[in-house]
């Protein structure tokens, strides 16, 4: 079975593959952007039988951010983080291996959403937020 | 009022629990009409036919639930068992089941994008036993040796009645092999063991099944196994029922 703290280091460890980000395993009390973050995720428990080695869906948030403000080059740092295509892709980084080293049985980046303006006010950072849902057991 | 936490279910070799998320175990009789002129105008009817389905509902598991469920397809009939509610949470001898060899009727493998792949079963009752409803022998157990299970109280077995004897064996490694029997006696020390129904030897993951017509009035019932090979173990589940 799998802890918390393993799936989160795979994501971290995914998200570390994109040359420029810097990842934090935990909420930080200050970053240096372009930076993503992995919130503690939500948890459904008893997706199937068994209680010991029942299967589990973990809905990770990871925060994305780019600049302290937005800037035109944040917007566009932003979009490429976003961009499934791009080079610094996050959904190509982090479905790489949907195994996440072996901590997970799967996961799916399921959406992308640009932060509002009043999450960057009590942020103080521009960017964005991934939501990816990990199953694990 | 217990929670659905952790019931077991085997299908043949294969120990579905963790793949699976929902099972529903179906039974009905057809009703015939018995209604005569003497019954003052009301409808009469009495109870025809059982018959007896269960739905299983899995993630397709490429290791688990899709081979236990595509290997029978074509007309395979396989054994089935629910532990319905485990003791604690954990499957124990004496616990209720529900056991049915089914026919594989249907499965359904939807996909949606962005979905847990899935693969649900549909089985029918196949055999003249239909639906059985009995007690955990012994919960999905690894052994290397020969030994016995633990004692359950099913109760006498009348002259109306038979003996149903049902394993699983979910994992073989190395050479080992099973030879399981049914035993009742009329004391839980099982000082002197009547042997009820005798299986044959299985090798591989699989199942076994068997009966016995033979009235006793011992109420106690376990399992009694005889391990052969020289390396490896071997994990099996057994139940038994009288009906």
């Amino acid at each position: 079975m799998s802890t918390v703290a393993q799936i989160r280091t795979g994501l971290v460890t995914a998200l570390s593959t994109i040359s420029g980000l810097n990842t934090y395993a935990a909420e930080p009390g200050q970053v240096t952007p372009p930076a993503a973050v992995v919130i503690t995720p939500s948890i459904e428990y008893h997706r199937s039988f068994n209680s010991t080695t029942a299967l589990k869906a973990y809905t990770f948030r990871i925060y994305v951010l780019v600049a302290q403000g937005l800037l035109d080059e944040a917007a566009h740092t932003l979009d490429t983080f976003a961009d499934p295509g791009s080079s610094t892709s996050v959904r190509a980084a982090i479905e790489t291996d949907p195994t996440l080293g072996g901590v997970a049985e799967s996961l799916i980046v399921e959406s992308f959403r640009p932060l509002n303006s009043e999450e960057v006010a009590s942020l103080q950072y521009w960017g964005g937020e991934f939501s990816v849902t990990v199953y694990a057991r | 009022m217990p929670i659905l936490r952790d019931c077991a279910i085997y299908y043949g070799g294969y120990d579905l629990t963790s793949a699976a998320n929902e099972i529903s175990i179906d039974s009905s009789f057809a009703t015939l009409p018995v209604t005569t002129f003497a019954d003052s105008g009301n409808v009469k009817n009495i109870a025809g036919l059982e018959d007896a389905t269960v739905n299983v509902m899995t993630f397709l598991e490429p290791a688990i639930s899709e081979p236990a469920i595509t290997a029978n397809r074509g007309g395979t009939i396989e054994l089935l068992t629910a532990c319905a509610f485990p003791t604690g949470g954990t499957v124990t001898a004496g616990d209720r089941v529900y056991a049915i060899r089914g026919l594989l009727k249907s499965f359904k493998d939807p996909m949606k994008v962005g979905d847990v792949a899935r693969i649900d079963a549909n089985l029918e009752a196949a055999q003249p036993e239909g639906l059985l409803m009995g007690m955990v022998l012994s919960p999905s157990t690894a052994v290397s040796a020969s030994g016995s299970g633990t004692s359950v109280s099913l109760g006498a077995q009348s002259a109306t009645q038979t003996a149903y004897f049902g394993i699983h064996v979910l994992s073989v490694s190395g050479n080992r092999t099973i030879t399981a029997k049914l035993q009742s006696a009329s004391s839980s020390g099982f000082g002197s063991p009547n042997d009820r129904v005798t299986l044959g030897s299985i090798s591989a993951i699989g199942s076994g099944f068997g009966s016995s017509t033979t009235t006793t009035t011992d109420a106690n019932w376990r399992i009694s196994y005889t391990i052969g090979g020289s390396s490896g173990s071997l994990t099996f589940a057994a139940f038994a029922a009288i009906q």
